[in-house]
């Protein structure tokens, strides 16, 4: 092998010259604290507020905090549906309209077709499974836009439910348990939470802790360079979509078991409060990046922002402003976020 | 110079010169085209013909002094803009046509000078028709107006261009015509065709100044030629009797010697990859072998199917034919994944785009093609991630706050090294680089040859894709020279020198045949 001496010698030098690096640690600098829990503090700030409020006196009440959790978490399961595809940084407008299919599955497994509770649930979950994985298959397989495909799922499902439910209610052999579930407490907390709660977990498991996540963020980031790197791009994405269709099809199962009764129009609503939870989540904790902890706290800030201007004498409509609001924030300061760490994403 | 051979010359370029900071891109220029005339303008990489053009056409400007004329009317080199050009009678065709394929021709050439309307902003559709009859016929381009772009051949779109770039050329001076490497992305053929389409509008009268790399491209072509070399002008001289070695020592600089290849001298190393009758996009018929701790260079230019030949053998393309052979076994990669779980790695040129994570920290940028490895009993061993990333930034020598700081916060040659760094870790058996140190700065381009070189001893074997002859023949060990996808030459050690390969480059095909 020729190596040429003078340019081996005038390197070395220059590694040399570099190769004192800085001491390693992970700085916390003040500014990124409080770019990474700035809206939690924002969060308790609210929660005490409302607490210590003259207006607000029922907001810090046992029967209210209750209404608070059950009521959200059905949100929380597609609020994470819908993130699960975007931490790969793709869009998902279909998790709403699919929980709402998977809820009318089960309540037609159960009514119509007398089913078991355990086939019923199954078969909810199937739903949403399969339908996830056909927005998956479009998206990642065949290179489709996700906003127009999953849009267009949404619409779709939604004529379909409204047609086999002939726009009224499926609320015919709906066991006990299923309602008990969705709608009693155990220790004072709604039984849902003892569900959801977990399954919050393993996905913030799954993006935090696992190669997985390390996988669509590597996507997110630049998915030319991910498949360059070896990276399993398509099946990661189409993962993100399957997975996101279980949680859609167990809030589905959820929807029938704490209103004990499935219709069209339900599951479909849920869709705009949980992007904006997404938003809101990231913007916190792993700023510019859609993540499980921050969604978690997008709902409840949400939720709790609403419950207490609500108590406060405001009306329904204060719940599709402050969304609307919220998620003009949200989405101008994610993209903020993730421009500043030199990213291009667009949300 | 007098002014009446000025006015008599459709261009008369005067004393530009331009610096980039330190680097003098042109040192005072002058030349003249004559009326009516082919004029091929040649020059190697770095000659400085790009940046004239871009004076020219009012991108650029030259430092204060310089002026051109244009049939006499001059026009301040250091005060250009592109209406400006464009008013003077300068029409350019550049090297991306700037067509838009998917719209009909009649629309293509309708764009570059404005609709007719009717009340109500409606398109005179017939109008429409006739104007672009009209310039297909005096262009002499079988077309027709409703046809779309893209379903024309690649001359029949550059001649489109031309079309409609002079299709408001005053009547009388026609003003001159100014292509930027028109034939550079064309198929053989194609190139033929447009070079015979620009002879019969330089015989009808119309002046025009086209620049070229391809030396025979010129010979038999042009009427006259004009040679720039690191941005000073060489010759301008009848393009009758010059011959290809003649204009290879014009471009190069020095006499053509030893331009012939010597024999590959036998190496008792073993085979890492061995390549035969490869075909994929432009590479037609390709061969190669490379040894373990060798480092073979490809060189050629733009568009000569370097990039593609590295992208074939990571199993990002799959050839049409041809034997791929790596550590003994034959092997047919159907993507990236497989051809890095056989000890394949790969940096491509565009670093943006293709290989860096910006948003993501340095220390996911070294360990991403490895994230497996780390991965133990149910959870990432992020305390030994955060260790190997520390112990990688400072073996390859890479300036960042942290494993944790952004790619994106570090200089460009910076990032390269944290590339290099993702593969040379991972002690790869074969490493594709393209364009390794472009966009990079000299310290740490010598870093980088400095780790190549490294890796070799380490017994990787390398493949080097580079545009810079003089970086070629510093880091490599053999160079295999492509012209329009074909290996034309081969170049051993010591016969390695940065003009003999630009040389080869241009006239590989005919030293060789």
């Amino acid at each position: 092998m020729s190596v040429p001496v003078e340019s081996e010698n005038d390197s070395r030098a220059a590694v040399d010259g570099t190769a004192a690096t800085p001491a390693p640690g992970r700085p916390r600098l003040p500014a990124d604290l409080a770019e990474r829990f700035g809206l939690v503090l924002l969060f308790a700030a609210i929660v005490v507020f409302f607490g210590v409020w003259s207006k607000t006196t029922l907001f810090l009440t046992h029967a209210n905090l209750v209404a608070i959790l059950s009521g959200n978490m059905i949100a929380i399961l597609i609020a994470l549906a819908a993130m699960l595809p975007l931490t790969a940084h793709q869009f998902d407008l279909s998790p709403g309209a699919i929980a709402g299919a998977s809820s009318i599955t089960c309540a037609a497994a159960l009514g119509k077709y007398h089913q078991s509770l355990p086939v019923a649930i199954v078969l909810g979950l199937a739903m949403g499974v399969a339908l996830g994985a056909v927005n998956g298959v479009l998206v990642a397989r065949y290179k489709l836009s996700s906003v127009i495909t999953t849009l267009a799922m949404s619409t779709a499902l939604t004529g379909v439910m409204e047609w086999y439910t002939a726009g009224g209610t499926l609320t015919n052999g709906i066991p006990t348990s299923l309602t008990n579930f969705g709608s009693l407490n155990w220790f004072g907390i709604p039984r849902m939470v003892f569900l959801v709660l977990p399954v919050a977990v393993i996905i913030w498991y799954l993006l935090e802790k696992t190669p997985f996540g390390r996988y669509v963020r590597a996507i997110s980031s630049n998915d030319r360079s991910a498949r360059l790197v070896g990276l399993p791009v398509d099946r990661t994405t189409l993962s993100t979509f399957v997975i996101g269709g279980f949680l859609a099809g167990l809030a589905g199962v959820l929807l029938t078991a704490n209103a004990g009764a499935a219709d069209a129009t339900t599951g479909p609503s849920y869709l705009f409060p949980a992007l904006t939870a997404v938003f809101l989540g990231a913007t916190m904790i792993r700023p510019g990046w859609p993540n499980t902890l921050g969604t978690v706290i997008g709902v409840f800030f949400v939720a709790v922002a609403v419950s207490g201007l609500t108590l406060a004498g405001a009306s329904s409509w204060i719940s599709d402003l402050f969304d609307g609001i919220v998620l003009f924030a949200a989405a101008g300061l994610s993209t903020i976020f993730a421009r500043q760490r030199g990213g291009s994403r667009i949300f | 110079m007098t002014n009446e051979a000025s006015r008599q010359s459709a261009l008369s370029i005067r004393d530009v010169s331009k610096n980039f900071g330190a680097v003098q891109a042109l040192r005072s220029v002058s030349f003249d085209v004559q009326p009516g005339t082919l004029h091929a303008l040649l020059g190697g990489n770095g000659s400085g013909k790009s940046t004239l053009i871009k004076i020219l056409a009012g991108v650029e400007h030259s430092e204060p002094g310089g002026e051109f004329l244009v049939q006499g009317r001059a026009v301040r080199g250091d005060h250009t803009t592109p209406a400006l050009s464009k008013s003077a009678g300068l029409h350019f065709v550049h090297q991306d046509p700037g067509l838009f394929p998917q719209l009909t021709v009649a629309d293509n050439l309708a764009l570059g000078r404005g609709y007719a309307t009717g009340p109500g902003q409606r398109i005179k559709t017939g109008e429409l028709r006739d104007r672009a009859v009209e310039l297909l016929a005096a262009f002499n381009i079988e077309a027709s107006p409703a046809q779309l772009v893209a379903e024309l051949s690649a001359s029949k779109q550059t001649m489109i261009a031309i079309a409609r770039a002079l299709q408001d050329a005053d009547a009388d001076s026609g003003g001159i015509l100014v292509l930027d490497e028109p034939t550079a992305s064309l198929p053989e053929q194609d190139a033929h065709l447009l070079l015979h389409r620009l002879r019969a509008l330089a015989e009808s009268g119309q002046s025009v100044l086209y620049v070229t790399h391809r030396i025979d491209e010129v010979v038999g072509v042009a009427d006259q030629i004009t040679v720039l070399r690191d941005g000073a002008h060489v010759i301008t001289r009848d393009a009758t009797g010059v011959t290809e070695t003649d204009l290879i020592g014009l471009i190069t600089g020095r006499p053509v010697r030893e331009v012939f290849p010597q024999m590959p001298e036998p190496t008792e190393a073993e085979t890492v990859l061995s390549v035969s009758g490869l075909c994929a996009g432009p590479l037609r018929d390709v061969s190669l072998t490379l040894r373990r701790g060798e480092v073979l260079g490809i060189g050629g230019l733009l568009g000569s199917g370097r990039t593609t030949l590295l992208r074939v053998l990571f199993g990002d393309l799959t050839p049409s034919a041809g034997e791929i052979v790596l550590n003994g076994k034959p092997v047919k990669f159907r993507s990236p994944a497989e051809a890095i779980g056989r000890g394949v790695g790969y940096i491509p040129e565009d670093r943006a785009g293709e290989s860096a994570f910006p948003d993501l920290t340095v220390r996911d940028n070294l360990l991403t093609p490895s994230i497996l490895q780390y991965w133990r009993r149910l959870k990432m061993a992020s305390s030994r991630e955060r260790a190997d990333a520390r112990s990688s930034i400072r073996q390859f020598g890479i300036k960042a706050s942290s494993e944790a700081a952004p790619m994106s916060s570090l200089s460009g040659g910076n990032q390269q090294k944290v590339i290099l760094a993702r593969w040379l870790t991972r002690s790869p058996a074969l490493l594709l680089l393209d364009e390794p140190t472009q966009g990079v700065d000299v310290g740490a381009r010598t870093d980088i040859y400095h780790l190549v070189r490294e890796a070799v001893a380490a017994g990787t074997a390398i493949l080097i894709v580079a545009s810079d002859p003089e970086e070629l023949s510093r880091v490599t060990d053999r160079v295999l020279v492509l012209r329009r996808g074909r290996v034309v030459a081969e170049v051993n050690g010591p016969d390695i020198d940065a003009s003999h390969l630009t040389a080869l480059a241009f006239a590989g095909e005919t030293k060789t045949s």
